[in-house]
This record gives C-alpha cells, structure tokens and sequence, in this order.
C-alpha cells in the first residue's frame, strides 16, 4: 500500500502539480480536437439535429481518449521505464511491476475525465451541446467493465511488445490510430463496410463500442445484443488474460536475456 | 564551415535517418491515409461527402489526401527546427553542438532543406495514386504541382519557426509542453483541414501571419477551381515569400539570442 501512495503521490506532484501538465495537455487536446472537428461540419445536413451529431462524435471521441489511455498512459509507462532505466530497479526491488499501475489509473483516470469535459465543451463550442440519454443502464455498464479490461489487455500487450524489441513509439501511434477506426470505436459498426464489420468482430474491441453505443441510443448492434453481451464479455476476460500472460513471459525472457535499450522513437 | 558543408552532413544525416528507422518512415506514408479515412469515416456518420462538396466545392478524398500530406509534409520539414534544441538537451549532446563552431543561423536554415525528400516520399505514396485515381492523367500534374508547392509551404515556414523556437527556448521552462500546445494551433490555423475562407473572421487575420497557411490556400483554390486564377495564386505565394522574408531578420535575431544565453549560462545535462 505504501508503494501504491509513493507512486501515486510522485506521479501527481511531478506530472500534474510541478510541470503544469494537466493545463498545457488539455489546451493541446482541445486544439487537437478542434483540428478534427471543424471539418466535420461541413458533412452536417442542416435538418439534422446538431444535438444528436454532436453525442455520436462525443462517444467517438471518449473511445478514442480511453485508446489514448491505455496507448499513452498505461503501455507508454512500460516504455517510459525502459528509457529511463528504471525497470530494472523495479524488477530488482522484488515488488510486481502492476503496483504502478495501482497508482497511474486513477491519475489517468482523472486525465480521462477531464479530457472529456474539454471534449464536450469543443463539441458544444464548433457543433452543438451534446444530448445524452442511458436508454440500458446495465449494457452501460458492462460497455465499460468491457473497454476497461479489452484496453488494460492492449497495453499490456504492446508493453510486453515494448519489452522484447525495446522500441515501439511508430506501432503506438499506428495501431492507436488504426484500431478504433477499424473496429468501430470511432464510427458506429453498423455504418462501416461489410468486411470491415467482419474483421472487427474478429478481434474483442468492437464488443464494447456495440454495448455502449446501444446503451446510449445512439446505434443497435449488428448481433442480437445477447450475443453481444455474451460473446464481448467472454472475449474481452480471454484477451486480457492472455495479453497479461504474453506480458509476464516477455519479463522473464528480459530476465534471461537483458533489457533491450530503448530508442528516442 | 560553410552552409554547403552543413548541408551535406545533415543531408547524409536525415537520409540515415530514415533508412534506418523504418518503421517510422511506414508510418509517416500511412498517416495521410489515416487522418483521411479517420476525418471521411466519422464526417459521413455525421452528414453526407455530398454537402462537403457543396460547401467546399471539391470531394472529400481527394481534399483530405491533399490536406493531410500538407500536414504532414509541412510539420515534418520544419519540426526538427522546433525540436532539435530540445532532442540535443535530452540527449546530452547540445554542449558539444553550441561549442561546435557552425554557424547556428545557418544551421537552422540548413536543417528543413533535407527533410524535403519526407515531402516527396509521402507525396509519391499518398497524393500521386489518389490524384490519377480521380483526375487520370491531369491529375499527375496537379500531384506534382501540389508536392512541390508543399515543399515550398515548409521552407517558407522555416523563418517563422526559427522566430518561435528562439523565443520559446529563450523563455526557457516547459518548452516540450509549450511546443506540444503551439502545434495543434499552428495547425489549426494553417487551415489544412478547413479551407481559410471558411474560417471566422479572426481566425483567418491570425492565419494570414502565418506564411505556409497562403500556400495552402493556393493550393485547395487550385483544386476547387476547375479554370483556376493564376493571378491569384501568385498572389497568395507571393505574400507567403514576402512574410517569410519578413520573418527572417527576427528568426535570425531570435536564434543568435538563444545561442548567446546558453553560452552566458551554461546548458544543463
């Protein structure tokens, strides 16, 4: 538990507190976002409620920053203590390398959260105030448990990936962009081609978009939402659980063969 | 040593560079097509491609595959002179750079002239198949017409970069997160991805400080425009050659002061 505040503590003072991160990280997120947006505007047909445009591109946008997450916070900590040499301390120290983790979620968590207000308020200020309404609340819930354990697998894979080639700063930013497109985290399923519907029901992030984006009005799934329900949860247990096991082998071959040097990309 | 000397080391070091970090080089090729199909994607959930057009007056693919290498060309010509000092310090290397005894105004002016052959590898792979695809042959010209203007549109940004990273490194403190919310800005106002004649009023006297954000004007007129007004264009390239000259004796000055205070202070490993 000590080791749970000393990182928690440490990561807040010198990310948050010292450095001024949370204000310079979300004036560049909202200008980020404003790079994207504005263009979308110019799809908007003008009988169709900017309400309702609004909250599609507010979801899209709070599944794309749970990406960035688990792309930028949790697998680029891996990367992070590479770099700075100090995984192997925290493999010395003998502690598990997930007590970190226990400490950088509920930061992110709270980037997260205000990430997303400043999402909102870009939305609100270039389209319209988003109209929000829970139509199920219990496929709400399980959209996220589902995300959260889907992505936490995701950066344990890519950290793992990190661990064994020592560099992966172009697999990041190519599969954080590739992946919620392809598998219907930006845009709805139902709205992308045929095949892309096909491949994204192979792999377990399209589950959870399914689920939240039913839960939220907002698009019925492609499968009946039982076996939307079923087969995402299911999948979603299996993918972490093998990604947490492809991490932990990827540590002990670091044990046996030495930590790989990172590079600045 | 001389700007030629400089320019082949650097010349020798981008193209290293890109060599050897391959994945980063596939990378920088798919970005145009996925901030395209990302934009595209999401705009056709929200609308139609058909009252982009109208609004716009050119089709969507062809505008963001145009856009996005804008972008990418633009920023990766002129980002190393934003970030170069920076890469130094945290590689431990800038004592040996600023006791080096290049000169550091042509240095910075050297340093985006190499990184224009980033322009011509993510144009041949993004905007030349797009542009036959929709314009046949016409559209190899138009391809050619827009890499080289692309070109053009980074190194007139160069004078103004310099102005910005000498004065930001001078201000000192967070300079990474400075330099993290300046780019999106410069971005935004650039226009690359909203046509500046769409823009708001203010937003569009802001982007006209900003020599690149002519070219790009130029550049979406000449793809809106089946006729095209050569006038015009010149016009709008002009203005950006002229602020870039304009630029440029601030750019110097900005740099040399930046020098000076590492020299008088030290620099920090």
């Amino acid at each position: 538990m000590s080791a749970v505040k000393a990182v928690l503590k440490a990561y807040f003072t010198a990310e948050l507190l010292r450095n001024k991160g949370i204000v310079f990280g979300l004036l560049g997120l909202a200008l980020w976002l404003s790079l994207f947006l504005a263009p979308l505007t110019l799809f908007r047909p003008p009988q169709v409620p900017a309400g309702a445009i609004a909250s599609q591109v507010l979801v899209s946008i709070a599944i794309f920053l749970a990406y960035s997450s688990a792309t930028w916070d949790w697998a680029w900590q891996i990367r992070w203590l590479l770099f700075e040499g100090i995984l192997e301390h925290v493999i010395a120290s003998g502690r598990s390398i997930f007590i970190l983790y226990i400490g950088i979620v509920p930061i992110s968590l709270m980037w997260y959260a205000a990430a997303l207000a400043v999402g909102y308020l870009t939305i609100s200020l270039l389209v319209s105030p988003p109209t929000i309404s829970v139509v199920d609340p219990a496929a709400l819930v399980l959209g996220v448990l589902t995300l959260a354990a889907v992505l936490f697998g995701y950066s344990m894979l890519l950290g793992g990936i990190t661990i064994s080639t020592g560099t992966s700063g172009p697999v990041m930013e190519f599969v954080g962009w590739i992946l919620p497109i392809a598998t219907g985290g930006i845009v709805p399923l139902r709205a992308l081609p045929e095949i892309v519907q096909r491949f994204a029901l192979t792999t377990p992030f399209s589950y959870p978009a399914e689920l939240l984006r039913h839960a939220l009005g907002l698009s019925t799934p492609i499968l009946p939402l039982k076996t939307t329900s079923i087969v995402g949860s299911f999948y979603a247990f299996m993918f972490l659980v093998a990604a947490l096991a492809y991490f932990k082998a990827q540590l002990k071959k670091m044990l046996r063969e030495g930590v790989k040097t990172a590079w600045m990309y | 040593m001389g700007f030629i000397e400089i320019l082949y080391a650097e010349t020798r070091f981008v193209w290293a560079g890109l060599l050897r970090r391959k994945s980063a080089l596939f990378t920088a090729l798919l970005y145009p097509y996925i901030l395209t199909a990302f934009v595209i994607l999401v705009g056709s959930t929200m609308g139609s491609p058909q009252l982009f057009v109208v609004r716009v007056g050119i089709e969507p693919v062809p505008f963001f595959i145009v856009s996005s290498f804008m972008l990418m060309s633009i920023m990766g010509v002129v980002d190393d002179i934003f970030w170069k000092p920076l890469f130094d310090e945290f590689m431990g290397t800038l004592p040996y750079v600023i006791a080096s005894p290049v000169d550091r105004v042509l240095y910075f002016v050297a340093l985006p002239l190499p990184r224009l052959i980033i322009v011509l590898f993510i144009g041949l792979s993004s905007v030349l198949p797009v542009m036959i695809m929709y314009y046949g042959v016409a559209g190899v010209y138009e391809a050619v017409v827009v890499m080289l203007l692309a070109g053009f549109g980074a190194l007139v940004f160069a004078t103004l970069a310099m102005c910005i990273t000498g004065a930001l490194y001078i201000a000192g403190g967070e300079t990474w997160r400075s330099l993290n919310v300046i780019r999106p800005l410069l971005m935004v106002l650039l226009g690359v991805f909203y046509p500046r004649w769409l823009m708001p009023l203010t937003a569009q006297y802001l982007s006209w400080a900003l020599p690149p954000s002519h070219v790009v004007e130029a550049v979406h007129r000449m793809l809106a425009e089946t006729t095209g007004n050569a006038v015009q264009y010149f016009v709008l390239l002009g203005v950006a050659t002229a602020l870039a000259i304009l630029y440029a004796p601030i750019g110097s000055t900005s740099i040399r002061a930046w020098e000076r205070k590492k020299l008088r202070e030290g620099i920090s490993v």
